[in-house]
C-alpha cells in the first residue's frame, strides 16, 4: 500500500491527534489542522492526496472551507468526518465534490480503511 | 226551538190565561148580578119562550156550562204549559252538560298550553299531544303527524290507540288520504258515517273503521307542517262542528309548540357540534404543544449528540490504539476491552439520540409499499419470535396504496414496535399484524396479547428517555424516535393498551397521490 498524505481539519485536538497517530503508525504522512482558515494555508504550502474535514467548527465551518480547498486542490479526496451536522451540510459537501461522509465515533480501523481505500481508488485512477 | 223562546211562549201563555180568568170572573161576576137584580124577570125568559121559574134555572145552567167550559180550556192550556216547561228543562239541562264538557275542554287546553310552553323535549312533547287530543276529544285512537320536508310525506311521529307497525309504517303523500287532504288544503275534516260527505268519501281507505272523525292541519305561518286525526269507533257519539273548532284551537298551540322544541332541539345539537370541534381544537393544541416540545428536545438531541460524539471518538480510537499494543496475556486487556465495549453503548445511545432529533441518516423518499417493509420487519425478527413461542399472524391487504416514505425508516418504527411487543409477551404469545386503507390513509396494526400498558403510562410513551423497562435494556428512545419518524412522513402513531390483555400500536400514513 501506498503512503498517503492527509490533511486532518478538526477544531478537536484530540481527534487530531488521534487520527494522527493512527494513520502516521501505517506509515502515512498526516498534517492536522484545527481550523478552516489554517487548513486553506496548509494547502497552499503543499499538497494532499486525502483530506478529512469535520463540517461544525467555529469561524470557518465545514462547508466553506471545502469549498476553499476544493479550489486549492481540486485532486484530492474530500472526506467530512462529523459528531452531528444538519444532513443539508453533509449533502451541500456531497454535492461540492466530497467523496463520503464518515460519522463519528468511528473506530481506528475504520479511519485507516477509509483513507486507505481513497488512496488506492485515486491510484488507480491516476494509473 | 231553543229553551229561551220555549220558556218565553210559556211565560205569554201563562199570562193570557191569566187575563182569560180576570175577564171570565168578572163576566160571571156581572152575570149573577143580572140574575140578583132581575129576579123578577130572568134574563133567558126575554129570549126564550118559557116561564119565570124555568127560565131562572136555564139561566144558572148556562153559566155553569160556560164556566166548565172555561176550566177545561184552562185545565188543557195548562198541561200545554207544563209540557213546554218539562222541555226547556231538559234542553237546559243539555246545554249545561255542553257547557261543561267544554269547561273540561278549556281546562285540559290550558293545562296542556303550559305544558306546551315549558316541555322543550320533541318527543315528549309529541306525546304528550297525542296524550290530550286522545283525553279530552274522548276519542278512540289519535295520530299526530308532521311534514317530512324533503320528501313532502306525513309521517306518525305519535299516537295513541295505533299498533306500532302503523305508527312505524305509516306514510301518506301531501294530498292523499284524509290526513294528506287536510295538510295540503289546510282545512280542518269532520267525518260521520250518519251524513257521509261524498267529496272524501274517495280518500278513507276501506280498512279504516270509523264511526266519526275529525282531522286538522298543522299550521305554521300559514305553511302546513303535519295534520292532527282523532277518530271514535262506529257507534259511538259522534263528533261535532264544535269538536271541530275545539281541536282546531289546540292544534294551532300544539304547532307552536312543535316549532319551538324543533328549534330548541336543534339549538341542542349545534351546541353538542360547537362543543365538539372546541374538544378537538383543545386536542389539536395540546397535539400542537406536545410536537413543539418533541421539536425542542429533538434539537436540543442533536446538539448534546454532537458534543458526545467527538470525545467518544477520542475514548474508543485511545482504547482500540492501547490494546493494538498491549500484549495478548496483559491483564490490562479486559479494562481496555471494556471500555469499548461501553464506548459503544454509549455511541448507541447517540444514535438513538440523532435518529431522534430527525437530522441524521438518508431522507430519500419513494413511493413505498407498506406490506413490503412490514415483511421485511417480520423476516427479520422471525427466527426471534419463534424462539420466544410468539406466533405471527399476518393480514395484509393487497390492494393496499402506496406511500411516500423512507423505508428504511419505516422499518426501524415497524422494528421498534415489533420489538416492543416481543418483549410484552415473555411468555410467548400471538403477533397479529394487519394493513388496510380508508380515506387516503394507509394503516398498520401490530396487535399483541402481551402484559398491556398501564393507562397512566400511555401519556408518557413518546417521551424521549421515557422506560419501563430495566436499566440496561432499553434506551427509552425507539417509541421517541418513532414518533419522530411518523411525524416527518405526515403520519400517525397510536397506542391502545389493555393491561393483561396486550396492546394495540397503530400506524397511519398518507396515501401518496397517484400521478
Amino acid at each position: 500500500m501506498a503512503s498517503a498524505s492527509v490533511l486532518v481539519v478538526d477544531d478537536e485536538p484530540e481527534i487530531c491527534s488521534l487520527i494522527h497517530e493512527a494513520l502516521s503508525a501505517r506509515g502515512h504522512r498526516v498534517k492536522c489542522c484545527l481550523a478552516g482558515q489554517e487548513a486553506i494555508e496548509a494547502a497552499q504550502r503543499e499538497s494532499f492526496d486525502i483530506v478529512l474535514l469535520d463540517m461544525k467548527m467555529p469561524g470557518m465551518d465545514g462547508v466553506e472551507t471545502l469549498h476553499r480547498l476544493r479550489s486549492l486542490a481540486p485532486e484530492a479526496t474530500y472526506v467530512i468526518i462529523t459528531g452531528f451536522a444538519s444532513s443539508t451540510k453533509v449533502e451541500q459537501s456531497l454535492a461540492m465534490g466530497a467523496s463520503m461522509c464518515l460519522p463519528k465515533p468511528f473506530g481506528v480501523a475504520d479511519i485507516v480503511e477509509v483513507v486507505e481505500s481513497a488512496r488506492a481508488a485515486s491510484t488507480s485512477a491516476a494509473r | 226551538m231553543t229553551s229561551n223562546s220555549l220558556l218565553n211562549a210559556a211565560e205569554r201563555r201563562s199570562e193570557q190565561l191569566w187575563l182569560l180568568a180576570f175577564f171570565l170572573l168578572m163576566l160571571l161576576a156581572s152575570a149573577l148580578y143580572v140574575i140578583q137584580a132581575s129576579e123578577e124577570v130572568p134574563l133567558l125568559t126575554l129570549f126564550l119562550p118559557v116561564n119565570r121559574v124555568l127560565g131562572s134555572h136555564l139561566t144558572s145552567a148556562a153559566l155553569l156550562a160556560m164556566i166548565l167550559l172555561v176550566c177545561t180550556y184552562l185545565q188543557e192550556q195548562t198541561v200545554k204549559l207544563r209540557k213546554a216547561s218539562r222541555q226547556a228543562w231538559s234542553e237546559l239541562q243539555l246545554s249545561n252538560s255542553t257547557l261543561q264538557r267544554m269547561a273540561l275542554q278549556i281546562a285540559c287546553w290550558t293545562e296542556l298550553s303550559h305544558a306546551l310552553i315549558t316541555n322543550s323535549d320533541l318527543d315528549q312533547l309529541m306525546d304528550l299531544i297525542a296524550h290530550t287530543a286522545l283525553e279530552v276529544m274522548e276519542a278512540d285512537t289519535v295520530s299526530l303527524m308532521l311534514l317530512e320536508p324533503e320528501q313532502e310525506e306525513l309521517q306518525i311521529v305519535a299516537g295513541r290507540g295505533l299498533s306500532p307497525e302503523v305508527v312505524r309504517k305509516t306514510r301518506v303523500a301531501m294530498g292523499s288520504g284524509i290526513a294528506g287532504y287536510v295538510a295540503q288544503r289546510g282545512e280542518p275534516v269532520l267525518l260521520r258515517s250518519s251524513s257521509p260527505d261524498p267529496r272524501l268519501m274517495h280518500l278513507l281507505k276501506r280498512e279504516h273503521e270509523i264511526g266519526s272523525a275529525v282531522s286538522v292541519p298543522l299550521m305554521l305561518r300559514e305553511r302546513p307542517v303535519g295534520a292532527l286525526n282523532v277518530n271514535r269507533k262506529p257507534g259511538r257519539e259522534e263528533f261535532t262542528e264544535q269538536d271541530v273548532r275545539a281541536l282546531s284551537v289546540f292544534a294551532s298551540q300544539a304547532a307552536s309548540a312543535i316549532e319551538k322544541a324543533q328549534l330548541y332541539r336543534r339549538g341542542q345539537e349545534e351546541l353538542e357540534r360547537s362543543q365538539e370541534m372546541l374538544t378537538r381544537l383543545e386536542q389539536a393544541q395540546a397535539q400542537l404543544i406536545h410536537s413543539e416540545k418533541m421539536a425542542s428536545l429533538g434539537l436540543l438531541a442533536g446538539g448534546v449528540a454532537h458534543e458526545i460524539n467527538n470525545p467518544l471518538t477520542v475514548i474508543r480510537g485511545r482504547s482500540e490504539l492501547l490494546l493494538a499494543s498491549t500484549p495478548a496475556d496483559a491483564p490490562i486487556r479486559k479494562s481496555l476491552e471494556l471500555v469499548l465495549t461501553e464506548s459503544d453503548r454509549i455511541a448507541k445511545i447517540v444514535r438513538g439520540l440523532l435518529d431522534f432529533s430527525r437530522e441524521h441518516g438518508s431522507r430519500e423518499m419513494t413511493l413505498v409499499n407498506l406490506n413490503h417493509v412490514v415483511e421485511q420487519t417480520l423476516e427479520l425478527t422471525s427466527h426471534i419470535m419463534k424462539a420466544e413461542n410468539v406466533e405471527i399472524a399476518t393480514e395484509l391487504n393487497p390492494e393496499l396504496p402506496t406511500v411516500l416514505a423512507n423505508a428504511g425508516r419505516l422499518e426501524q418504527v415497524f422494528m421498534n414496535v415489533a420489538v416492543n411487543a416481543l418483549q410484552a409477551m415473555p411468555q410467548g404469545g400471538k403477533l397479529h399484524v394487519r394493513t388496510w386503507s380508508e380515506v387516503k390513509r394507509v394503516h398498520v396494526s401490530f396487535a399483541d396479547t402481551g402484559c398491556g400498558i398501564p393507562e397512566d403510562v400511555i401519556p408518557r410513551i413518546f417521551e424521549p428517555f421515557f422506560t419501563t423497562k430495566a436499566e440496561g435494556e432499553g434506551t427509552g428512545l425507539g417509541l421517541a424516535v418513532s414518533h419522530g419518524i411518523m411525524k416527518a412522513h405526515g403520519g400517525q402513531i397510536n397506542i391502545h393498551s389493555v393491561v393483561g390483555e396486550g396492546t394495540v400500536v397503530t400506524i397511519d400514513l398518507p396515501a401518496a397521490r397517484e400521478e
